[in-house]
């Protein structure tokens, strides 16, 4: 079984929260994921620091190098993974550049991730075209691959992705790297139920969402968002004083979850 | 499976979603013009009148004598306006954007001679141009800064990660996927993805297919060697590529061999794996983490190298060979005080190993370096290094 197939039962909205991996130290993020997970999170995408993180904007390229500084590795990030699945059951995602995954083997990695509890891999420098490898594996050890659309995506290549993607798409909601946004593309609204109309698959709409406004549009006609610089903002505004930052983070957490039942 | 944009197992099309319409779109731009004698036609007329083409190849007399073996001679890339080959592709590039309706162009720099030659195109085509260069660079090339802002270019100060020309490549990368449906990105070698190692090789090429041209006319017969830097590789496969199937013509690409600070020999020390868009040989740690890089010639100073090179070496058909900074900077010398030619530091590299190569030849064999650049952008740069 694959925890990402729950994630969508009964038509939920599910809140999908990002952190970049080793910006703290391991007992400190897990306390930050069980902040996360107690407060509504439904599913983690753990970043893989890489030195080179063309996709990305300011905030989560300082995260990376702050865990690269402290040393991060894959073997890290699964170590992090264990010792999640000793208190949770939440689906987990690995979400990062190919080369780290690349170096420590698609074979290898897939049987290490499924050993450990991961879920699945979202890799946005690995288009379905380049993926066989990964899908290959990833398929052999019950893993999924979630692939990405962007604004730019023709149908043609939601038809592709459609077909490749395993367990839901991410919908890259802005043209630009990730990073907070005051305003999403009004487009959206058009374009994720074209998607899924097409693909048949459940989309989940990332990049630029850090506000409950967004969260409220977005549950009209999508099947979830990720959040990711908004809440690393958050660690770093207070990580000097941990008690704090736990309790923003609960804060900020909860307020984008609550409700959910009620108006879905 | 269709290894489409691939070189052997190198090359792809490892991007974001984001840009892979804006791949195939230049692709099939590409595609559409480069056999269209109105776009051959507009190309050959700027780099006849604008920058300055066909270039010499010019026998070294004094070099030959003084090493005692093969005679040399030296394609004079460097003669071209603004200095160095990267104006070749700049210019057809730039044509290409014009043709895609896209008016503003994109470029990353290192040392500065790719940006200054974007500038410099974009200046005469009336295009609005950004480069990105690192902040490290841009310190330590004041003068092409300059340069790039007389021409009416914006430099972008690069302040993430190394600072240097890889993250000058990440940061035109988040501007372009920014910005894709206005602007082009004109990368200025033969990495990234699919088609731009391509597009760069063929836009390069004239290189070695004016020196096949030349060298028969005036020696009647093809080369034994052709030497080149390699860097991100494009002056080097422009020159070897029309050569590709001359069997008896060997290539030896000159990587940078550095000091004890570090070296940017990917060919020789790397290891296959995905940076910018290709899968290549990449300096790397265990991890997959891209290293820091280090070459007097900061236009050879960079992690990765065009995939089309990574075949060469797979197949054999191209030897990488490293050379250090203090070599190059011999080579330097000699060739300023034998030829009265000031060399980049980059082409300097090839010098020094030629200067290895020709006495161990017969005197009737033929040496081709490619003098892909002039020196005068790295005088302060060589002051500073002779005074250490």
């Amino acid at each position: 079984m694959n925890r990402i197939d729950n994630l969508f039962k009964d038509r939920k909205f599910a809140h999908i929260f990002y952190l970049t991996v080793g910006e703290f130290p391991i007992e400190e993020e897990l306390e930050i994921i069980k902040a996360v997970i107690e407060s509504g999170g439904d599913c983690l995408e753990l970043g893989i620091p890489f030195s080179d993180p063309l996709a990305d904007g300011a905030t989560i390229q300082e995260a990376m190098q702050e865990a690269l500084r402290r040393g991060t590795s894959l073997k890290d990030v699964l170590k992090l993974v264990e010792r999640i699945r000793e208190s949770s059951d939440i689906p987990l995602l690995l979400m990062g550049y190919y080369n780290p995954f690349y170096q420590y083997g698609i074979e290898r990695i897939c049987r290490d991730a499924k050993e450990r509890g991961v879920d699945g891999f979202i890799i946005p420098d690995l288009p379905p075209e380049e993926a066989k490898e990964l899908m290959e594996n990833a398929k052999r050890y019950d893993l999924r691959t979630v692939f990405l659309l962007a604004p730019t995506s023709n149908e043609e290549r939601y038809r592709i992705v459609g077909s490749a993607t395993t367990g839901f798409i991410y919908y890259v909601s802005v043209k630009g790297t990730t990073g907070e946004r005051e305003e999403l593309p009004r487009d959206i609204e058009e374009k994720v139920p074209r998607i899924k109309e097409i693909t048949g698959k459940p989309v989940v709409v990332g990049f630029g969402i850090s506000k409950r406004e967004h969260i409220d549009w977005l549950r009209r006609f999508a099947d979830g968002a990720v959040t990711g610089s908004a809440l690393l903002r958050i660690l770093k505004e207070h990580r000097d004083d941990k008690e704090r930052m736990l309790t923003e983070v609960r804060k900020f957490v909860s307020d984008l979850c609550k409700d959910d039942k009620i108006e879905s | 499976m269709a290894m489409k944009g691939y070189f052997g197992e190198f090359g792809g099309r490892f991007v974001p979603e984001t840009l892979l319409p804006a791949l195939e779109e230049l692709e099939e731009a590409y595609e559409r013009l480069k056999n269209s004698r109105e776009f051959r036609a507009k190309l050959d007329y700027y780099l006849r009148n604008y920058a300055g083409r066909p270039t010499p190849l010019y026998f070294a007399e004094r070099l030959t004598r003084e090493l005692g073996g093969a005679k040399i001679y030296l394609k004079r890339e460097d003669l071209l306006h603004t200095g160095a080959h990267k104006i070749n592709n700049a210019i057809g590039q730039a044509l290409l954007a014009m043709e895609m309706g896209k008016r503003r162009i994109i470029a990353e720099t290192g040392a500065g001679q790719h940006g200054v030659a974007t500038a410099t195109v974009c200046a005469l085509f009336g295009l609005d141009c950004v480069i990105y260069m690192g902040e490290e660079d841009i310190r330590r090339q004041k003068l092409n800064v300059f340069r790039m802002r007389l021409l009416g270019a914006e430099v972008v100060p690069v302040k993430s990660g190394s600072r240097t020309l890889k993250d000058a490549i990440n940061e035109a990368l988040r501007d372009w996927i920014t910005n894709v449906d206005t602007t082009h990105y004109l990368l200025g070698s033969v990495v990234g993805p699919h088609p731009y190692p391509t597009i760069v090789r063929d836009f390069q090429s004239v290189i070695g297919e004016e020196t096949r041209r030349q060298i028969l006319e005036i020696e009647g017969r093809l080369p034994d060697y052709l030497i080149a830097c390699v860097g991100g590789g494009s002056n080097s496969i422009g020159f070897f590529h029309p050569f590709f199937n001359d069997k008896e013509v060997k290539f030896i690409g000159v990587e940078g061999g550095g000091d004890e600070r570090g070296h940017s020999a990917s060919l020789g020390k790397g290891r296959v794996g995905v940076l910018h868009g290709s899968k290549t040989y990449l300096l790397q740690d265990g991890e997959g983490q891209i290293l820091t890089t280090h070459s007097i010639a900061a236009g050879l100073d960079y992690p990765g190298v065009g995939p089309e090179h990574s075949f060469y070496k797979e197949i054999g058909r191209a030897e990488y060979v490293a050379v250090s900074d203090r070599q190059a900077l011999e080579a330097f010398e000699i060739l300023s005080r034998l030829e009265g030619i000031i060399p980049a530091l980059e082409s300097a590299h090839a010098i020094a190993y030629c200067l290895e190569l020709a006495p161990k030849c017969p005197k009737d064999s033929v040496i081709i370096v490619n003098l892909s650049g002039r020196g005068d952008k790295d005088l302060s740069e060589i002051m500073e290094a002779m005074e250490r």
